[in-house]
């Protein structure tokens, strides 16, 4: 069935070693200020993966790529004869989009139900490599590594020029349902 | 931990794969699509027109902060222009604010400061007196969909709502036009942002409607929703026949409402 190259696991760590840079003032937990703010360089026990290496990832291996990305809810008291139409939220392709989950603060049934949905779709395996994104300048994806090195995953890589950044350096993004 | 020996392979691996094809083109007809999506649900079936002779639209190509992208609406050729929408194609609710100028408005330039979710075309799109739709269009780097930005400090409390001042731009004389700077107070909550003290989600509530009047006589009336940033800044054009008052009444989703007067006069 899958044939697992070694080169690819290697890889994988490879980006894993780059991206782990020497401790910035990184927060220890997410973040709950403003989350559309600059970023750390570093979140510890995780690794930093830019877009040419998450390219060579993708290429090789087959990364859980998770978007955090937040979904845009119709506010109330729009005007009539107002729009509303959000365009299609679009991501790398081949991700799924769990939104809300790198917010500042979860409830304790949203933290579990996260972690849930991570172990179902990495099949339980706990060194599965995980690339969690969203957004240039947003700390959703930040939160949501963090809360995974800290569940115990790991090979979590944060990807933090998100969908921009992808997009900026000529990669295709897809509609996500 | 793999040994170091083994990274510039591994590094060369990744430059190997890098090479991919560009996707402009593919940019360009999402972008049509979705202009086209956007203009239909806000314009129906009316044609639009290049507007590139009308009206202009100046905004940065890339925000520094795209909770706060400033935005002016030029009207070129003011007599011939009833009114200016803005359109923001990749905002969930792409219509930003539509401007309807009443008789002692100068339309030349109207200054805005609002949110951009994603990269996305923005359209100013002029209404001229006989009804036809002119417009022009600016792509802009901006991305504020990471939580929908809530502007850049959380001066979000509703205490002083309402709050307005008016700067003249320039001195005023009758008859002849002058520019005005109107700032409100107001948080324009969109709905996404989160409290940072009970961090919930605060609910949205944000500026409909601002009327400006003078003596009596309309100026302009700004249509908007939370596209408009927190504590908004605008920027318009005005003729004042004689000294007097400029008069501004803002509403919210709430039904929450404003008044309040500025006294225009000459410079003696």
């Amino acid at each position: 069935m899958s044939r697992r190259c070694p080169e690819l696991a290697a890889l994988a760590l490879a980006a894993f070693l780059i991206g782990a840079g020497p401790a910035s003032d990184e927060p220890t937990a997410p973040w709950t200020g403003d989350p559309h703010a600059p970023l750390p360089a570093s979140i510890a026990g995780g690794g930093v993966v830019h877009t040419d290496a998450l390219r060579a990832l993708i290429a090789s291996g087959a990364p859980l790529l998770l978007d955090v990305a937040a979904r845009a809810e119709r506010p109330e008291g729009l005007a009539p004869g107002n729009v509303w139409i959000p365009p299609p939220h679009r991501d790398i392709t081949g991700s799924v989009w769990l939104p809300g989950f790198g917010r500042g603060a979860l409830a304790a049934e949203e933290a579990s139900a996260f972690q849930a949905r991570v172990a179902a779709l990495a099949n339980g395996d706990h060194d599965r490599t995980i690339v969690v994104y969203c957004h240039e300048r947003c700390w959703l994806s930040w939160n949501a590594a963090r809360r995974l090195i800290d569940a115990g995953w790991h090979h979590v890589l944060w990807y933090p020029e998100g969908v921009e950044g992808w997009e900026g350096a000529g990669q295709a993004l897809a509609a996500t349902r | 931990m793999i040994p170091r020996r083994d990274l510039p392979l591994l590094l060369l691996g990744g430059a190997l794969v890098a090479a991919r094809p560009a996707w402009a083109d593919d940019d360009e007809d999402k972008r049509a699509a979705r202009w086209k999506e956007v203009r239909e649900a806000i314009f129906g079936d009316r044609a639009i027109g290049d507007g590139t002779s009308v009206v202009g639209l100046d905004a940065p190509p890339r925000a520094e902060d795209a909770a706060l992208v400033p935005v002016a609406l030029l009207v070129k050729d003011p007599a011939r222009v009833s009114g200016v929408y803005l359109v923001i194609d990749g905002n969930p609710g792409p219509l930003a604010a539509h401007v309807h100028f009443g008789a002692l408005a100068d339309p030349r330039r109207l200054t805005l400061r609002v949110r951009v979710d994603q990269y996305t075309d923005m359209h100013a799109v002029a209404e001229t007196r006989d009804g036809a739709l002119l417009a022009v269009s600016h792509f802009i780097k901006a991305a504020g969909g990471c939580s929908t930005p809530m502007g850049s400090q959380l001066d979000a409390s509703l205490a002083d709502a309402g709050f307005m001042r008016l700067r003249l731009i320039g001195p005023v004389a009758p008859g002849q036009p002058v520019q005005a700077l109107l700032m409100v107070r107001h948080p324009n909550f969109n709905g996404m942002q989160m409290d940072p003290v009970t961090r919930n989600y605060t609910p949205a509530r944000f500026i409909q409607t601002v009327d400006i009047g003078f003596e009596g006589q309309p100026v302009l009336r700004l249509d908007s929703d939370i596209s408009l940033a927190s504590d908004p800044a605008i920027g318009f054009g005005f003729t004042p026949p004689k000294a007097g008052k400029l008069t501004v009444a803002v509403r919210d989703s709430s039904g929450a409402a404003w008044h309040e007067a500025f006294d225009v006069a000459p410079l003696s």
